[in-house]
């Protein structure tokens, strides 16, 4: 047995199914060969035994580990950088025509003085 | 969790332009380095661009008009986050290279220039030195001391306070909402490593502090309220005092709320 504690419920969980399913052949008269003649054979499981082994794996989780928030919180609430959103929030998926135009505008008033500034500096 | 390099070069910035109380003047940083500031009057929308003008062998960064845009604090941000890209290296030669870059959804090239860009940002106006001071005098800060500390550097609250919690010690988090649904959760690492990574809920809970600001449009101060962990995590089996501290932004509608997680620290693996 492992010492993880995780690990020890699902094999006493598989102990205990593969217990119930040889219970019935009253394993005082089972030798170990025909254990292992079942254990290789398919095993088609009842829809009880089914039910079961769903419920040992459901109680299993609940008892090991916190429940999760949805895949839709987790979305939400995880970004590459906490700031983009500040920066971004309500911004519009592409710049105005007339902010561009003002852009433009400014641009070659800026390059005309840049210029000037230039040929006055040579 | 902060970026080191990123720091160190916000520092130098600083430091090399004698920036080092506050309010960093960027039109300084911006002089020295002759790049030209151009405010846009038309700017809804928009929140700044940087671009290399080959033709004059020089950058211009055009940013909302203070005149026409509502928050002077944002569009200090948004020039520090341009000034970002000129500074970091590899982004100034994508910019010489021909790429110019508007802040706005639709026309980033790359997620991870943006992120570095806003990182510099904030640590350009918030030194972490300055963080680190005060700290030093007590492990913690009320959201009070950190809208202050905004106010001096004239940084946005909310920036202050991603600030914060992503350089403290303390088990906190921020959770910015607007009309009662959470928009933002940052947690800081030691609430992570706690298991307080998501919260809960998408709404703001009854009986908290955001709560009732958002209930009464009167209270403008801070509004503070205790409770436990299992108010705003409902999914955590464990349970914590919590403590509630929550302000609203201005007339936008925001409300920022600072959770500040108390526990043993033996609890801590």
């Amino acid at each position: 047995m492992s010492d993880d504690p995780k690990a020890n419920r699902e094999e006493r969980a598989v102990d205990a199914l593969i217990t119930g399913a040889l219970h019935s052949w009253s394993p005082k008269d089972v030798s170990e060969a025909e254990v292992n003649e079942f254990l290789s054979s398919n095993v088609e499981l009842t829809e009880s035994e089914k039910a079961a082994l769903k419920r040992v794996h459901e109680q299993f989780l609940a008892g090991q580990t916190n429940a999760e928030p949805s895949n839709e919180f987790i979305e939400e609430q995880t970004m590459e950088s906490p700031y983009m959103a500040m920066n971004r929030e309500n911004a519009k998926d592409q710049v105005a025509a007339e902010t561009r135009q003002e852009v433009e505008r400014k641009r070659a008033e800026l390059l005309a003085k840049l210029k000037a500034k230039k040929r006055s500096a040579g | 969790m902060i970026n080191r390099a990123i720091e160190k070069l916000a520092d130098e910035v600083r430091a090399s332009y004698g920036q080092t109380i506050a309010p960093v003047n960027l039109e300084v940083i911006a002089e020295g380095e002759s790049i030209s500031l151009v405010p846009i009057e038309k700017s809804e929308g928009f929140h700044g661009r940087i671009e290399f003008l080959r033709e004059a062998a020089s950058f211009v960064i055009y940013y909302p008009d203070p005149n026409f845009a509502p928050s002077r604090q944002r569009i200090r941000f948004s020039i520090a986050h341009e000034l970002g890209h000129y500074f970091i290296e590899s982004h100034r030669e994508l910019l010489v290279a021909g790429k110019s870059h508007d802040s706005t959804p639709g026309f980033i090239c790359d997620n991870a220039l943006e992120v570095e860009a806003d990182e510099f940002a904030a640590a350009l106006l918030i030194p972490v030195s300055h963080i680190e001071q005060r700290l030093r005098r007590r492990s913690f800060m009320t959201l009070a001391e950190i809208l202050k500390m905004g106010d001096d550097w004239q940084s946005s609250a909310r920036s202050a306070a991603i600030r914060y919690v992503r350089y403290t010690g303390e088990a906190c988090a921020m959770v910015v909402s607007k009309q009662g649904k959470l928009t933002r959760y940052i947690p800081s690492d030691e609430a992570d490593g706690l298991g307080y990574r998501f919260t809960g809920t998408k709404i703001v809970p009854e009986s908290s502090a955001a709560h009732r600001l958002n209930n009464d449009p009167s209270k403008h101060e801070v509004e503070e309220s205790h409770s436990t962990t299992k108010r705003w995590f409902p999914y955590l089996r464990d349970e914590h005092d919590l403590h509630e501290e929550s302000f609203r932004l201005g007339g936008s509608g925001y409300v920022l709320t600072l959770l500040s997680i108390s526990y043993d620290e033996d609890e801590r693996e």
